[in-house]
């Protein structure tokens, strides 16, 4: 057979790419999880740099803009003569008491012309413990500017959002790094070394995988003393997700091991009396590398959401701290996502970065299976 | 050859595939007749297409990449009219009527073929019943039957087991069984006998014959294997990438292979009393990415000429043989 | 008679994995410093009912035996087991656990299961369809709403569902399961009604993950079978598409969803218990959170126990069903 090449010829050059290349240009043909990663990358960064990105501080509040509706609608560039202006603005949003329900109603006071601008000074900082500032990476001058809105005591919702991502986007990251250590170890040693150890480990996992994972949580999340400062729960909660998640990872890298244990290759580095270590270390788990990697991304997603469930439910991340899921409290109350819709913007960021590491996750999945094109 | 001894025609048949990269003819404008009651060979190298022409007559082709782009495949059904199955629509009622009717096909490997999780009796039932209206009771019997024909042992027992409990050349023997099962008037064997072992190849190559003379059958014989076509074929076609090239009875291939490519494809036969290397064809199957305007075997060729590089060759027929080689354009011999 | 020895040999094991499993579970329940009567001082300290003097502390403590040592609270907790007795809920009246479970159980059980065979009854057509319709327009837009569907927790959503449902519906039906004159009323028709009025918010919101799921892992399996040679074979038989997706492939694919109804359990328990808290339904999930919160060691621990049980039953049974639908691994356990 022969075929026609509809496009330019290529030359007859026969490239060898590594392995680990070919796997990166694999996973580049996946555009969705190129964006995904851009979205996380994106993300990551401002929660990093929160102090400089988000508009506001995590707790400072404005009494006088308690569940101020959301201002991002009202970014303008043409004001109401017509004029077109290269710099955004909003008009002032001013609060008046309802008499009746005694609540702020509010209402842009179109005589006042706010201009957005970046690298406004604004509260001052001190970032990741040792960069003090006070420029924010936009704002307004004079007046507020609540792209989301604010909740009961007035602190702005974007802010909050901000803030919170470090904890949400962190657990996950550093629950499964503790779970990807103790999976593998645990994983393969009931693998490789088979017999009774084997038997050992996989009843314990069978025993912790029979009581539901939620349930779990709960109950565990729920010793973590009402005492301890906020930074002590996050790290609780932190590893009490490691030491729950382990055990499925440990069953998938042992069936792995099991698979790869009896192959030939392994049997000739017995038989040249390669120590027990070299052989998992520099044979085995290399094989076995590219699955964990895709169990530990989809593993995140997990994570996250459940460090959402529980901080929901009061029993995860306290106050100072905050995070996507604890923004998410006031909603338990039915009629406050009535009156205030805005308040679920956390959500949102919640299930883009869920969405986000799913389909990193499909595509390395697919990236490691010989079998797809 | 007269008219009505043909079953199956196939005329400049052509099937291309359309992937990403861009267009492989599979199949490129092929020709040749089945008669009734004989077994025709088709021989060629993996990828020479020969499977995908097998698949073709029954629209079996894989889709949508596929496409047969022209050419006929006619077929002479008994008291019909005759049908161009290449005009049929895909999974049209029509060609579902034929498939495991009037023609039925047996593929490579037995173990994968048959459905893992249904028993021998359901499999064998489910064509009887599709094709011919008759109750359970009267299918089993036919089922048995059928089982019986292909000398399995302890048929009523087999029809409850499972494919995994049977040996490969058991499972073969069901293929054909559930092929045969209708009383088709083609049978189209895919390297039937390529996964198994060489003592159960030569027993199911012997129960193909029997019954493919016991109920007046034609076979079109699928295989790279050039012995298979000695012991079973009266007439065979030699394929090379999409084409033929070289087209006789067997005994008169067998006896004078014209052809540079079957030249070489006997040659490197290992035979009894062989030392030394073996002989190897020279060179591969053509680089996909380079397209050559010649013949397509020039490059591997021992006695290319210069025309052979500029100039595909058409057919020359030294009297009912039927070679595509510049060697023989004159009408002589090598 | 090999089916139910496997049975058998099953049940004994879970024997004592459920044994270890109510240690544990008594276990954590007991993890957090200080105990019921601690508890009990501090809700009522901070919800105005002023403090609670030590001698009463103490008091609850000797009542319930709190100040014995683990193994001894244990033991009177497990052996109550043989008669049913599972301790008394202390946070509410010491009500005994078996008439508060025996009240709630049921209604988690209905919706529990409700919610998994809403998902398969749903992912699984959808599932075949998107095989089959690879690449088409429809099968683009249920993949995309399945990616979301996965990427939404259950109580997100639940409260989504209720928000737009107030605010767009008006409707009542949404929180609890029953609307008010039908609490404690005698199940009669129009209660039954009412009942599944209120059915689809719980059973979407529980489900939808797994429905998402189970859609793209039948979706892939399809297609991995699909490929497969006796697919081919099936259709050579003349079977017409449909025959072929469904009697044939369908078969086929869902085995693997079968064998990890065990892993989905949890997950619809779960999100079950979630849903359940922000929607305010009257079952496990709301008392299991506030017995947690209350250090109710008797109600939670029974609680937890419970769903242990239930799982390890839910696997046996999907065992049990893969073993009825595959005749592979039933004749491995024969």
């Amino acid at each position: 057979m022969f075929i026609i090449r509809k496009k330019s010829q290529q030359n007859e050059e026969f490239l060898t790419l590594s392995e680990g290349q070919l796997m990166w240009r694999k996973f580049l043909k996946h555009r969705v999880a190129v964006i995904s990663s851009v979205i996380l990358i994106f993300l990551y960064t401002v929660v990093i740099f929160a102090n400089f990105f988000a508009p506001y501080g995590m707790l400072t509040s404005y009494k006088f803009h308690t569940y101020a509706p959301p201002q991002i609608t009202k970014i303008n560039f043409f004001d109401k003569e017509g004029n077109f202006h290269i710099r955004p603005f909003i008009y002032r949003q001013v609060a008046a008491r309802d008499p009746k329900t005694l609540r702020f109603v509010y209402k842009d006071d179109l005589k006042q012309k706010d201009y957005i601008y970046f690298f406004v000074r604004g509260e001052p900082y001190t970032m990741l413990g040792f960069i003090n500032s006070d420029i924010h990476f936009f704002g307004v001058k004079e007046g507020s500017l609540f792209l989301l809105g604010t909740d009961i005591i007035g602190r702005d919702l974007l802010s909050r959002i901000i803030f919170g991502g470090r904890v949400s986007l962190s657990i996950g990251l550093i629950g499964v790094i503790i779970l990807l250590i103790i999976g593998t170890i645990v994983g393969t040693i009931s693998g490789y070394y088979g017999g009774w150890i084997d038997n050992f480990i996989q009843r314990i996992i069978e025993i912790i995988r029979t009581i539901p994972q939620v349930a779990l949580w709960m109950a565990l999340a729920s010793i973590i003393p009402k005492e301890w400062p906020s930074i002590y729960v996050y790290l609780g909660i932190v590893i009490i997700f490691g030491l729950i998640g382990w055990a499925g990872l440990a069953r998938e890298v042992r069936g792995k091991v099991l698979a790869i244990r009896r192959s030939d290759f392994i049997y000739a580095a017995e038989v040249s009396g390669a120590s027990a270590s070299r052989i998992i270390a520099k044979h085995i788990i290399p094989n076995v590398l590219s699955h964990i990697i895709v169990i530990a991304t989809l593993s995140i997603p997990i994570m996250i959401i459940g460090e959402a469930a529980l901080s929901f439910l009061g029993l995860g991340i306290k106050p100072p701290m905050t995070s996507w899921g604890l923004l998410l409290t006031q909603l338990r109350e039915v009629q406050t996502l009535k009156h205030f819709p805005w308040l679920i913007s956390p959500a949102l960021f919640l299930i883009v970065s869920v969405l986000c590491y799913n389909f990193i996750g499909d595509a390395l999945r697919d990236v490691n299976d010989p079998h797809s094109r | 050859m007269e008219e009505n001894n043909v079953l199956v025609d196939v005329r400049d048949l052509a099937v291309y595939f359309h992937i990403e990269q861009g267009i492989v003819k599979a199949v490129d404008g092929v020709n040749f007749k089945i008669e009734k009651g004989k077994s025709l060979g088709v021989v060629g190298e993996s990828g020479c297409g020969k499977t995908i022409t097998a698949l073709s007559l029954l629209l079996l082709h894989p889709q949508p990449e596929g496409q047969i782009e022209k050419g006929n495949i006619f077929f002479y059904p008994d008291g019909e009219d005759r049908i161009d199955i290449a005009k049929l629509g895909i999974n049209s009622k029509q060609i579902r009527q034929r498939r495991g009717n009037d023609i039925a096909m047996i593929f490579q490997e037995p173990m994968m073929s048959l459905n893992p999780v249904l028993n021998i009796g359901q499999q064998l039932m489910e064509t009887i019943r599709l094709h011919q209206k008759v109750d359970k009771n009267t299918a089993n019997k036919i089922a048995v039957e059928a089982l019986d024909r292909v000398r399995i042992s302890a048929p009523e027992r087999r029809m409850k087991e499972y494919p995994f409990q049977l040996s490969g050349g058991m499972r073969q023997r069901v293929m054909i069984a559930i092929a045969l099962s209708c009383n088709p008037k083609l049978l189209i064997a895919d390297e039937p006998t390529t996964a198994l072992d060489v003592t159960i190849e030569a027993e199911i190559l012997k129960l193909i014959t029997d019954l493919q003379k016991e109920l007046g059958m034609s076979m079109m014989m699928i295989t790279h294997d050039l012995g298979v076509i000695g012991e079973v074929t009266d007439d065979v076609v030699v394929m090379y990438v999409g084409k033929i090239v070289e087209k006789a009875s067997t005994k008169k291939l067998f006896d004078e292979p014209l052809h540079p490519y079957t030249k070489a494809l006997f040659k490197s036969r290992p035979e009894i009393g062989t030392q030394g290397r073996l002989s190897s064809i020279k060179g591969s199957v053509p680089n996909p990415y380079m397209q050559p305007k010649g013949c397509s075997f020039e490059p591997r060729c021992e006695v290319a000429m210069d025309i052979c590089k500029k100039k595909a060759p058409g057919f020359f027929d030294l009297g009912e043989h039927l070679v595509s080689c510049w060697k023989y354009s004159d009408g002589e011999g090598l | 008679m090999g089916l139910f020895s496997y049975i058998v040999k099953r049940i004994l094991f879970s024997i004592p994995v459920i044994i270890i499993i109510s240690i544990l579970c008594f276990g954590i329940i007991q993890l957090p410093p200080g105990d019921y009567a601690d508890a009990y001082a501090a809700v009522s300290a901070s919800t105005g009912g002023g403090s609670v003097s030590k001698e009463y502390i103490e008091q609850i403590r000797e009542r319930y035996g709190l100040d014995q040592p683990f193994w001894i609270q244990y033991w009177r907790w497990v052996k109550g087991f043989p008669e049913g007795d599972f301790g008394i809920a202390m946070s509410l009246q010491g009500t005994p656990v078996t008439y508060i479970l025996k009240e709630r159980l049921p209604m988690t059980l209905f919706l529990n299961f409700s919610a998994l065979i809403f998902a398969l009854l749903i992912a699984l057509p959808i599932g075949v369809y998107s095989a089959t319709h690879q690449y088409s327009m429809l099968d683009y837009i249920l993949t995309f709403i399945a990616f979301i569907g996965i990427a939404i927790p259950g109580f997100i959503l639940a409260v989504f569902i209720i928000t737009i449902s107030i605010f767009w519906f008006d409707s009542t039906y949404i929180g609890r399961l029953y609307s008010n004159e039908f609490i404690g009323e005698v199940w009669n028709m129009d209660k039954i009604i009412d009942f599944l009025k209120h059915l689809p918010v719980p059973i979407i919101a529980i489900g939808i993950a797994q429905t998402s799921n189970t859609m793209r892992i039948m979706r892939g399996n399809m297609l991995d079978v699909l490929k497969q040679p006796f697919i081919q074979t099936a259709r050579a038989k003349g079977l017409s598409e449909a025959s072929v997706n469904w009697k044939h492939a369908a078969r086929i694919a869902i085995n693997p969803i079968i064998s990890r109804i065990g892993v989905y359990l949890p997950e619809i328990i779960a999100t079950e218990m979630l849903v359940s808290i922000v929607l305010n339904l009257n079952t496990i999930g709301p008392l299991f959170y506030d017995s947690l919160i209350a250090q109710d060691m008797y109600l939670a621990g029974t609680i937890l126990l419970v769903i242990s049980i239930i799982l390890v039953l839910g696997n046996l049974i999907a065992d049990i069903a893969l073993a009825l639908t595959d005749p592979r691994i039933r004749y491995e356990l024969t």
